[in-house]
């Protein structure tokens, strides 16, 4: 990924054109053009072919013209900040891609005029288990806090009290479009605890200006107004999107996070979860800051990671379950037994609910999860896009 | 990108011939076990009331342009009460399943090198190679770093004020740290 001079963004393919060496061999750094090191081909910022050395030899040959002997380049496109490229010519373009979700992923990334900073690198790290444990995961898996992040539960860190009959945080709104998915969590027991008072009867962006969505500060609450249709300020003020995941490998998440020294953190970031072959993928996992919130930069940063990746309090213990369904899937009969994706509450849209896409409210079942699939199958079966 | 300054050599250097080297030998000799046995309220009592506890993330860089470290996102990048709550999870719940069955983890503290910063205030260096093993599988995995510790001496003991830990890869080959380093 490399911004030219221009300001403009290109997404390369990092292998030589001439023997396949890796060009550029740093994540970051700047540089006026990237020189292939095994015989010095050497390419502009945006991928074009510059030239080689002793030029009067022409160690490019001739059968490909010059002009066509440039890194291979990807589509690229950009959401909020973020870089999306395809190596499909035939695919549609990133708001297409979206279709319906994207009108939830704006209440998610989306909401102020400044938008998010991005706060340092990533986390890397590699998990043994397929990509799609993952990605079918942060599709809608809502129904796993009950037992694999039932240590917080217990904790009082996540929701309420908890029984075997009861699942604080499991219920809301799932809602799912072209295989992407993300899950709605209601608002009430937040506006109790934090506003310590019932919010019935506010106007949402009455609410929104009581508790400001995660990393939103006050004095923005009125650019919600200007930014969102009525529909969208009724589902961010009461059923804001928390957690989810653009088909196929990425999740987000965007929810307050309350930290054991007493301070109100948020968790908000990124996740790609990029295959490295059948067994392994690596989990890259940013943290965003929304601009304006700089000096509780630290603070957001800290309370992101405590939960999220390497070290996270949350997926310490996915990464636990990944890892395992890996194993199980290459056991001579555990490899034959099939995944059950059964309990398919199918569309339940609340009143009032403006949002498209399927929604599913109530109890977080199979459904997010089963369209991710079935997305999946789509393209398996090339019927791609 | 910003990258982290690490002063390798602040302080006089603590002699081998000083008895206070030794102490420190014994300390992190004994913290090392602490965390292997997990006897992790041990370990609580060794940090401070201000402790900073990080492992900042590492990126590749070309020759010249510093180790790669951020001076802002981190693996871990904890205060006291966080480390509590880690601690918290394994001993009040039966659920904190990342660690049970518990993670065997074997570490090598080496190449101590403390440095006296002012009256039983010192910096000390270590490198460190952890080994884990879970369940039947194998290989192990492999963590080795340097870590860069400020430790207080007073009438409670030793304290440690800041960790930073160095991991050499910029990519963990780990499903995660649910452990301290």
């Amino acid at each position: 990924v490399a911004r030219g001079e221009d300001g403009e963004v290109s997404v390369l393919l990092n292998v030589c054109r001439h023997r396949g060496m890796e060009v550029c061999r740093a994540e970051s750094g700047n540089a006026a053009f990237f020189r292939c090191p095994y015989h010095y081909w050497t390419y502009g910022q945006d991928g074009r072919f510059i030239g080689l050395p002793v030029a009067k030899e022409q160690m490019q040959g001739d059968i490909i013209p010059k002009d066509e002997l440039g890194l291979r380049r990807a589509r690229v496109e950009r959401y909020v900040g973020m870089i999306f490229a395809t190596w499909d010519e035939q695919a549609p373009t990133l708001a297409e891609y979206m279709g319906d979700i994207k009108w939830y992923l704006d209440l998610m990334f989306d909401r102020t005029d400044e938008g998010f900073v991005v706060s340092g690198p990533p986390q890397r790290f590699l998990i043994p288990a397929n990509w799609k444990c993952a990605g079918e995961q942060f599709a809608g898996d809502g129904y796993h806090t009950l037992g694999l992040h039932r240590s917080l539960l217990e904790l009082g860190v996540l929701g309420g009290a908890v029984g075997m009959d009861s699942a604080p945080g499991m219920y809301g709104v799932d809602v799912s479009a072209s295989g992407h998915g993300l899950r709605c969590i209601p608002q009430a027991e937040t506006y109790q605890a934090f506003a310590g008072a019932s919010v019935d009867g506010l106007s949402p962006i009455d609410k929104l200006r009581l508790v400001p969505p995660p990393g939103v500060t006050p004095d923005r609450v009125d650019q919600l107004a200007r930014r969102f249709t009525p529909g969208q300020l009724r589902v961010l003020a009461d059923f804001p999107p928390a957690a989810g995941g653009m088909f196929p490998n990425s999740g987000c998440i965007n929810f307050y996070s309350p930290m054991p020294d007493g301070k109100l953190g948020v968790a908000m970031g990124w996740h790609s979860f990029v295959p490295r072959g059948p067994a392994g993928f690596e989990l890259l996992n940013w943290v965003f800051v929304q601009r304006g919130t700089e000096a509780d930069e630290e603070l957001h940063r800290r309370s992101t990671i405590f939960g999220a990746g390497t070290t996270g309090v949350v997926e310490m213990d996915d990464a636990e379950a990944w890892p395992s369904m890996q194993r199980s899937a290459r056991g001579a009969i555990g490899r034959r037994q099939t995944l059950k994706y059964q309990a398919l509450l199918g569309d339940k849209k609340p009143d009032d609910w403006a949002g498209p896409g399927h929604v599913y409210g109530g109890f977080s079942k199979d459904d997010n999860q089963w369209n991710w699939w079935l997305r999946w199958l789509d393209f398996m079966t090339g019927k791609a896009w | 990108m910003q990258t982290l300054e690490i002063d390798t050599a602040l302080g006089e250097r603590v002699s081998t011939r000083d008895p206070v080297y030794l102490d420190i030998i014994e300390l992190l000799d004994d913290e090392a076990a602490m965390l292997d046995d997990e006897r992790l309220e041990e370990w609580l009592e060794l940090m401070s009331e201000d402790v900073r506890y990080w492992a900042p993330v590492r990126v590749t860089l070309n020759r010249g342009q510093g180790l790669g470290y951020s001076d802002k996102m981190g693996h871990f990048d904890e205060n006291l009460p966080m480390l509590q709550l880690r601690v918290r999870r394994l001993r009040e719940t039966k659920t904190a399943w990342s660690e049970d069955p518990p993670s065997r983890t074997r570490r090598f503290v080496t190449n101590v090198r403390p440095f006296r910063l002012g009256d039983d205030s010192y910096r000390v260096a270590s490198n460190i190679l952890l080994l884990r093993s879970r369940g039947d599988r194998g290989p192990l995995d492999i963590l080795s770093a340097r870590r860069e510790d400020l430790w207080r001496r007073s009438g409670d003991g030793w304290k440690c004020a800041e960790r930073t830990i160095l991991l050499d890869q910029t990519t963990l080959m780990v499903q995660n740290l649910s452990f301290f380093l």
